[in-house]
């Protein structure tokens, strides 16, 4: 038994190095999280939440990451779900990651609104449940806070902070990081989005983290990013089709190698 | 309940929003001032000053030049811009008509106006002031509390006297302009009694020939600062030109919070036209050491805390009188010259350790200062004499452009000039053991305003253990850019290279010390309710030059949201990481009205802050702050008597403000 809590310590820990799986959606992967203020579909909501607000129609989305760096145990998946209303858009969401012996679940609402011209704020709440066999389980609400603007038509802004409450779901301090991103994107050209990121967590050096996004038809994008601490390069490709959109993903860690995403947003016209 | 009930009375009264002062201009002009001075002082004695000034606003239409350069950020060419104009329409009736005005900037009206009045008040004397109804007459009352939720060791060992608590009181009436009367009394965490500190005054102005009368606590600021001046002053910064020359505002009434820079007694100024006397008379004791043996002092403390008793054994015991007369001469547009002369007696001799130090107990001062203009040249300086050594300071500003302007000045400060109460331009304080040659630059450009200074600086007697000069230069660039409509983009890298005396192996030698800061921010306002500031500032310093360097970084990110007239919040999420304490990255504070905040930050963690502030329709105000400093992967803060068994430090502040 101590063997396997030891291996899923070591689990835990690759988790936490490979930071960008943590947080779910193909295509904010292969932009390394540098779209902190582009993020515009539903896995906002484990993201950035004031990305809510930028959806229109009610979305429906799935994630799928199937052996991260060939690590069948690290496989996670997210759903999430967005209805947006006249009052400001609503959100809810559920991931799971882990197998058997250990496993870890999320449960997410969050809500979005305008609430000026060109500023968006989001809240969600995401209550974390561990559990592991024979050492029972145990969860907590964690709140995360978002905020988008735009100063120009070319120039956005994003700020994003998780874990704001700094909940703790073992008695030490920062188990569940609090960490604040800032983000920023260049429109130059027409259908190219450049995006850029700051990261910092408490004990960890600043990340930078940068992207770029390729429309290049209505029903294909291109996406490419990178980022420092640690070294990671991004990509992946995005194929519309009426109301659906599938997006994949890779990308390469320095130590843990190469890994594959997979997601599908589902979306719901008015009519 | 009893809390819960008054709070709904005061939130039921909430009908239109009291302007008390004009908050919202003061904080965002103290905050561009203060914020850049990146230093451990507390800019509060400045904050005072300038609400002081807010408060006792200048009469356009009947100020003088040199009435209107009490103003901060007022020079002689603006001052003479705006009575040109005066002159030209016969009355300055309101902003617009001023922001006509030829030779003065947009942005520079937009930080004068909170300053001014546009009627004639000023004309009122003061015994027309006193027959009149007791309707003129204006009551401000200040309560602040400050608590630290988490208690030093010193608090748990019973070692000090009183609570943790700080807990400061100020009362003001004044009428007309013409009459105030202050108290203000503070007590800092530790200290037993409420009035620990108690400061007051009297002021009256326009009796007859008396033009201005100050019974109690006051300063006075003469010429550049070099033989006396108050405890406010700005060091460099990104006011890379308009920091010199300094605008002596000569009496001023005392009524904040620093427990150890003002003069007590009697001061009066009369006029007779251009021409101005000035005589005063100040007679208090200070906190310091003194020697029982041979009686004498040894040190003069400035940190005002009386916690212990060891403490208290130093409270007031160093006995000074002072005692000065001064006069100036306007020639109004072109200029003017001033002379000051005045004695400080100590009740004992100074000790007398080393080459810096003071001896005796009486110090004369004889001071003279000039500022003359001849259009676009503007030459200004400041001579002291102690008897022993002659301090200068000369400058000149020369304005090519309205939108281009240079400033250059050179300093010599002895090692063996010493006043206590000067404070001269410098790199340290002190006027004393200095001398440097200062350059500045300002442009304006349509694609930003650009800012420069280049400053080299030697100390005559490196340190006592090594009188060997050392020397420095500093430089810094800024630019700051209108992006859109209502962002702005700024950067600044200052860059110091410093010697200094360091022990190596047991022998004492000089060593190089560099210091590298480049901060980026951005301001934009969202709409008319939301403001916001994006910061991210790296710190690289080389401890010696040799070493390797260690590394700073600071980010924030500020919000500031004011949905009514009368409510307003404002935050800061700080994230922050240091190699050292040597690297360490401040952030300026928006603070409570009257606390200003610059907290040193480092290690790895997160600091933040929420400020809420409710202003009722009868005059009452209420402000919150709460603040955290966490610190999650260390297990205490501080040491010593400082020591907290916590890596969270949060403080909970509340304020009360009251006119009426």
């Amino acid at each position: 038994m101590k063997y396997v809590f030891v291996l899923f310590c070591l689990l835990l820990k690759l988790w936490g190095e490979s930071f960008a799986q943590e947080q779910p959606g193909a295509e904010q992967i292969a932009l390394a999280h540098s779209d902190v203020s582009t993020v515009d579909d539903v896995f906002s909501l484990f993201n950035n939440p004031a990305g809510l607000a930028l959806i229109k129609t009610r979305e429906i989305g799935f994630y799928y990451s199937p052996a991260p760096f060939g690590v069948k145990e690290l496989a996670n998946a997210f759903a999430a779900y967005c209805e947006p209303t006249q009052y400001g858009s609503f959100s809810a969401g559920y991931s799971n990651y882990g197998f058997e012996l250990y496993k870890q679940n999320e449960f997410a609402v969050g809500y979005a609104r305008k609430i000026a011209n060109n500023f968006l704020i989001g809240l969600s709440s995401v209550y974390h449940s561990i559990s592991i066999k024979n050492y029972g389980s145990k969860g907590v609400f964690v709140f995360n806070l978002g905020a988008i603007t735009k100063l120009s038509d070319q120039v956005g802004l994003g700020l994003a902070v998780n874990n704001v409450t700094r909940s703790t779901i073992t008695n030490e301090s920062n188990d569940i990081p609090t960490v604040i991103w800032l983000g920023a994107d260049l429109k130059f050209v027409k259908d190219f989005v450049f995006s850029a990121a700051l990261k910092k967590e408490i004990g960890f050096n600043p990340s930078i983290r940068l992207g770029a996004k390729y429309s290049m038809q209505d029903f294909l994008k291109l996406m490419i990013g990178t980022s420092n601490e640690p070294n990671t390069f991004s990509g992946g490709i995005g194929i519309m089709y009426q109301f659906i959109q599938v997006d994949y993903a890779f990308f390469s860690h320095p130590d843990l190698g190469l890994t594959h995403q997979f997601g599908v947003i589902i979306r719901f016209t008015n009519n | 309940m009893k809390f819960l009930s008054l709070l709904t009375i005061i939130f039921s009264f909430t009908l239109t929003y009291y302007a008390q002062v004009d908050t919202a201009r003061m904080q965002s002009h103290l905050y561009d001032v203060l914020e850049d001075a990146t230093t451990d002082k507390e800019g509060v004695g400045y904050y005072d000053l300038v609400e002081y000034l807010m408060q006792n606003k200048i009469a356009v239409n009947t100020a003088s030049v040199e009435d209107l350069m009490r103003i901060p950020n007022v020079d002689r060419q603006s001052a003479t811009a705006i009575v040109r104009h005066r002159n030209l329409l016969g009355v300055i009736k309101s902003e617009s008509d001023l922001r006509s005005a030829e030779g003065i900037s947009g942005e520079l009206i937009d930080k004068i106006i909170p300053f001014l009045i546009f009627a004639d008040t000023n004309d009122i004397s003061f015994f027309d002031s006193i027959n009149k109804s007791f309707e003129t007459i204006d009551f401000t009352f200040r309560s602040r509390g400050i608590y630290d939720l988490q208690q030093d060791q010193a608090f748990k060992d019973g070692k000090y006297y009183g609570s943790s608590w700080k807990i400061y009181n100020r009362f003001a009436l004044s009428k007309d302009n013409n009459i105030r009367v202050g108290i203000l009394t503070e007590k800092d965490p530790g200290e037993k009694s409420l009035n620990d500190f108690t400061t007051f005054h009297f002021f009256a102005r326009d009796i007859g020939i008396v033009k201005n009368f100050v019974a109690g606590d006051f300063l006075f600021e003469f010429g550049q600062g070099l033989a006396l001046w108050s405890s406010y002053s700005v060091g460099k910064g990104i006011e890379t030109v308009g920091i010199l020359p300094r605008n002596a505002k000569m009496i001023i009434p005392y009524l904040s919070s620093d427990e150890n820079t003002f003069l007590r007694g009697v001061a009066l100024r009369f006029n007779y036209n251009n021409l101005n006397l000035y005589t005063f008379y100040s007679s208090r004791n200070l906190d310091g050491s003194i020697d029982q043996s041979s009686n004498q002092i040894t040190s003069i403390r400035l940190d005002g805390l009386h916690r212990d008793s060891s403490e208290v054994t130093h409270q007031r015991i160093v006995k000074e009188k002072l005692l000065g007369v001064s006069a100036d001469y306007s020639f109004g547009e072109i200029g003017s010259i001033g002379i000051l002369y005045y004695n400080s007696t100590f009740g004992n001799d100074f000790r007398h350790n080393s080459l810096l130090d003071p001896s005796g107990n009486s110090f004369d001062f004889f001071a003279g200062n000039y500022n003359f203009s001849t259009g676009r040249v503007y030459f200004s300086g400041e001579a002291a004499y102690n008897k022993i050594s002659l301090a200068t300071i000369n400058s000149a500003e020369i304005v090519i452009d309205k939108n281009f302007s240079l400033l250059f000045s050179y300093r010599n400060y002895p090692y063996d000039y010493w006043s206590l109460h000067s404070s001269g331009f410098g790199e340290k304080d002190g006027t004393q053991n200095e001398s440097g040659f200062y350059s500045g630059l300002k442009l304006r450009t349509n694609f930003g305003d650009f800012s420069f200074y280049y400053d080299q600086f030697k100390y005559p007697i490196g340190d006592e253990k090594l009188p060997l000069a050392i020397k420095g230069n500093e430089f810094l660039i800024y630019y700051s850019i209108k992006l859109f409509r209502d962002a702005e983009f700024h950067i600044r890298y200052t860059n110091q290279l410093k010697e200094s005396v360091a022990e190596l192996n047991n022998e004492y030698g000089v060593v190089n010390k560099r210091n590298d800061n480049l901060r980026t921010e951005l301001l934009y306002k969202l709409s008319k309710f939301i403001r916001m500031r994006s910061r991210i500032e790296f710190v690289k310093i080389y401890p010696t030059t040799s070493s390797e360097s260690e590394n700073g970084l600071l980010i924030f990110h500020d919000v500031k949201y004011e949905p009514t007239d009368v409510l307003s919040f404002s935050g800061r999420i700080v994230f922050f990481q240091t190699d050292s304490y040597n690297s360490r990255v401040y952030e300026f504070e928006n603070d409570l009205s009257g606390v200003m905040s610059n907290p040193a930050l480092y290690g790895d963690g997160m600091r933040w802050y929420l400020v809420v502030k409710y202003n009722t329709s009868f005059g009452l105000s209420l402000s919150v702050k709460y603040s955290e400093l966490i610190k999650p992967n260390e297990r205490t803060m501080g040491s010593g008597d400082t020591l907290i068994n916590s890596n969270v430090d949060n403080r909970l502040s509340f304020q009360l403000d009251f006119k009426f």
